[in-house]
């Protein structure tokens, strides 16, 4: 065919066509190889993608550890904030990239860390042991295989092995540990004496004075955006009891519930377990029944726990003395039962079979079943059937409530109305909330929430409290406004003067300080206004009885030549000021350091710097790697 | 050429031809083809193993360090360093042996441990963390001039919070104490407000404080 076409092809046109032909077939399709496909990605780092999905799913488990270790205090809000999503999405991204190192690397998780890790989870484990059943049941229970378990566990550890190698690497020397002993226990000489607090000779403050500070710092003179809201309440504990249940109802109860009210029998037991292999053959049990029977006839109770040790076969309990603990009825297997409860106190059993093999059982304790009669219980059946009839009515009228106010949202009356409740107000409160419901901090959100300051509606119904909420709505809103000049005038008179004696204050000791700086007695200036000076022999950072203003200065003063002493002023805490010298700086006394007291700060430099290094890991993992974030999909 | 003018016997005997002339070729081609991929995957496959055995031999180092049993962990390290030159476990080893040596004050041991893994880390930033390393025991062994060329070998700006830390410190040794200040400046900017050791840090800054600047 190929032959007839070549041969009929002639002359340019057909050439052209069949060009466009080839070209058609050639090239169809291949547009998307070139257009941009429609990402879905939340970051991509190198080549790998972080789907939306995966974010999703992180947070997600988040939430849900946090919901379970914060209880109450949990907030659901915040994981919909970006800082946190981004502060989760970092975490992935770097998680990706130690992955992506640990390729590069060639660093691979060793099986037998997978092993380890596995048969060290506690929920695997039957008695202390890993049990393969147990950990193919668990897993089969969370919808997972090994083998996807597997690579979990891999993946989670691979995550660990740079970080972990980088902190077993890390090096810090003696000399390293000496620099910083030496300067954390630094001995400074001490001189200090603190200024009294200068009286003012002028006392008056002009009104002009007081306006301009009052134009100058009118952000400290505000009133705060308050609300007055109204709002209807559904008080649990305040709702006409209910009528108490008859003496019929109780009984039903108790009937209905009876296996609460009854303590099964116990019995406290030990047991020696001779194995039978699933597929013994015949010789095997004969012989298992003959150690069987020779351990049961040689078993008492003074000798029990040492012949368990020596002969069980249940390893989860031959060292405790062959001991189950309390049993009930209905445990453990039929023929086992049985004999437990066919036993007496103190007896020792003939060998029993069970699946696992025989089993010669000593009833140490018995504890016998208790059923606590009708009389003893009608109270507390009372009491919870009142408590059940009063949630009802609750739940009851709180979801009226609810619906009534979401239906006309632009008043409370329709459904105080309806409800026969009265209208009650509270506040007025700022965003620091008030006294009473405005209190609640679900009350105050609400109150200063856009849907019910700014629009006017009904809020939600608000939980505060267990069997207790409320419904609000915006009565008054205050704007922040300044205060009114008289309002604030002598609390500004006041701020005025201590600003004056703060400012002779800090004069007084700038002058001092020259003076000392220039030479005279520390004794000699000190005296002069009318303060003894103080010295500390080698004060130490934490030295107890100095003033933490002055300690801090004391520290931060350069290293004084022989016989040339550094000086500071420094403010005090309420506006007086002190004078201090440094005269000598010495390092630490490293003989007094224990060795205990070097290996917990070397494991603390360790840890730090360790930490440091793999941060600076990761960075560097990320100036080499495209990293793309896509915020809109975040 | 005019394929149309020869019968379809003369197109066989053309194609046989051709055969002749290049199956020799072709064969080792495709020969040589199947030799080079097969090849290829044995040399991953023994690379991925290398390193595997790498890996076991260091978590197996681990355990002994957990138990302190440091002449062990010794031998391991050398036979990580002959077998495993190439692998980032020998690396880390080495480093893991210096700081117990740093520790012992055996500093020249730590030295010569830390210098092999400098040249043997293939991984820019592993070379950088060695050479950083190295640098500490440098100056632990009052050797700064050298710590502080071991410290400008490290490239790119990598570990700056780290790395202009122990500059700082090496320029103190020095007395080089204006250059010093920089160094611990630029280390607290790099290090950021959370960085774990910010506060020994400060401390180190404020006390190369001068009369009329105090600190930072």
């Amino acid at each position: 065919m190929l032959q007839a076409l070549r041969n009929k092809l002639h002359g340019w046109p057909s050439i052209v066509v069949l060009g466009i032909c080839v070209f058609a077939v050639a090239f169809f399709g291949i547009e998307s190889y070139f257009m941009s496909q429609a990402d879905t990605y939340v970051a991509k780092v190198g080549k790998h993608e972080i789907s939306q999905q995966q974010l999703q799913e992180r947070l997600n488990r988040l939430r849900q550890d946090d919901s379970a270790r914060l209880g109450d205090s949990f907030d659901a809000s915040i994981y919909e904030q970006p800082a946190m999503k981004q502060r989760v999405l970092d975490a992935m991204i770097d998680q990706q990239l130690l992955t992506k190192a640990n390729d590069d690397l060639g660093m691979r998780v060793p099986d037998q860390a997978v092993r380890d890790m596995i048969a060290n989870i506690p929920a695997f484990q039957v008695n202390g042991q890993f049990d393969a059943g147990t950990y193919r049941s668990a897993l089969a229970s969370a919808g997972q295989t090994p083998a996807s378990f597997e690579s979990d566990v891999r993946s989670s550890l691979a995550i660990q092995m740079l970080p972990n190698a980088i902190a077993a690497g890390t090096v810090i020397t003696e000399a390293d540990m000496d620099r910083f002993l030496n300067l954390r226990l630094q001995r400074r000489d001490l001189r200090y004496f603190t200024l009294p607090r200068p009286a003012l000779t002028d006392s008056k403050v002009a009104d002009a004075d007081i306006d301009a500070y009052y134009k100058a710092h009118q952000a400290d003179f505000m009133n705060p955006e308050q609300v007055t809201v109204n709002y209807l309440e559904v008080d649990g504990s305040a709702l006409k009891p209910p009528a108490p249940p008859t003496e019929d109802e109780l009984r039903k109860r108790y009937a209905e519930e009876k296996q609460r009210f009854v303590q099964p029998e116990q019995r406290l037991v030990s047991h020696i377990l001779i194995n039978v292999p699933k597929n013994a053959t015949p010789a095997q049990q004969k012989a298992a029944l003959a150690k069987a029977e020779q351990v049961a006839g040689e078993a008492r109770p003074d000798n029990f726990a040492k012949l368990a040790a020596q002969d069980s076969d249940d390893l989860g309990s031959k060292r405790q003395g062959g001991d189950l603990g309390w049993l009930e009825k209905g445990v453990t297997n039929a023929a086992f039962d049985e004999a437990l409860f066919g036993l007496q106190k103190g007896q020792v059993s003939k060998p029993v079979l069970s699946d696992e093999g025989y089993h010669i059982l000593w009833l140490r304790d018995v504890r016998s079943g208790d059923v606590k009669p009708f009389e003893e219980v009608r109270g507390q059946l009372g009491q919870e059937l009142a408590n059940t009839a009063r949630d009802r009515q609750y739940n009851e009228l709180a979801g009226k409530l609810a619906d009534k106010t979401y239906q006309n949202p632009s008043s409370l009356e329709p459904a105080a109305q309806a409800l026969g409740l009265t209208i009650k107000d509270a506040g007025p409160f700022a965003r620091q909330g008030g006294s009473g419901i405005a209190a609640n901090p679900k009350v105050i959100a609400a109150a200063f929430s856009d849907d019910v300051l700014a629009q006017g509606n009904n809020s939600g119904l608000l939980e505060i409290g267990p069997g207790h909420a409320v419904v609000i709505h915006i009565d008054q809103h205050t704007p922040a406004a300044p205060r009114a000049l008289a309002q604030v005038r002598d609390a500004i008179r006041q701020r005025v003067l201590d600003e004056r004696v703060e400012a002779v204050a800090k004069k007084q000791a700038g002058d001092l300080l020259q003076r000392l700086r220039k030479g005279e007695d520390m004794t000699a200036v000190a005296a002069s206004v009318g303060g003894g000076v103080q010295s500390v022999h080698e004060a130490l950072r934490v030295q107890d009885g100095v003033p933490e203003p002055v300690r801090n200065a004391l520290f931060l003063l350069p290293h004084p030549e022989q016989g040339k002493s550094q000086f500071d002023s420094v403010a005090m805490l309420g506006g007086s000021y002190a004078l201090l010298a440094v005269d000598k700086v010495q390092d630490a006394d490293l003989s007094k350091i224990s060795k205990e007291q070097r290996d917990a700060l070397r494991q603390s430099m360790l840890k730090a710097y360790g930490g440091i290094a793999t941060e600076g890991y990761i960075q560097a993992l990320r100036k080499r790697t495209e990293i793309t974030v896509a915020r809109d999909r975040m | 050429m005019a394929f149309e003018a020869y019968d379809e016997y003369e197109q066989g005997e053309i194609v046989r031809k051709w055969l002749r002339q290049n199956g020799v070729s072709i064969i080792v081609g495709i020969a040589i083809g199947l030799v080079g991929i097969f090849g290829w995957q044995q040399w991953r496959n023994h690379q991925a193993r290398h390193q595997a055995e790498a890996g076991q031999l260091y978590q197996q180092l681990q355990t002994i360090v957990a138990l302190g049993a440091w002449e062990q962990a010794g031998q391991l390290t050398s036979r990580l360093q002959q077998d495993y030159a190439d692998s980032p476990s020998a690396v880390f080893a080495s480093s893991e042996l210096a700081q117990h040596e740093a520790q012992a004050k055996q500093l020249d041991k730590a030295e010569a441990a830390l210098n092999w893994a400098e040249s043997h880390a293939g991984d820019p930033a592993l070379k950088a963390l060695m050479q950083l390393n190295l640098a500490r025991v440098q100056l632990a062994a009052a050797k700064p001039a050298d710590a502080l060329v071991t410290v400008g070998r490290v490239q790119g700006g990598l570990y700056a919070a780290l790395g202009e830390e122990l500059r700082g410190d090496v320029l103190v040794k020095l007395n080089r104490l204006d250059d010093a200040r920089k160094a611990y400046q630029a280390a607290l900017a790099a290090g950021g407000e959370n960085a774990p050791q910010r506060d020994a840090l400060q401390m180190k800054l404020d006390d190369l404080a001068v009369a009329g600047k105090q600190g930072a």
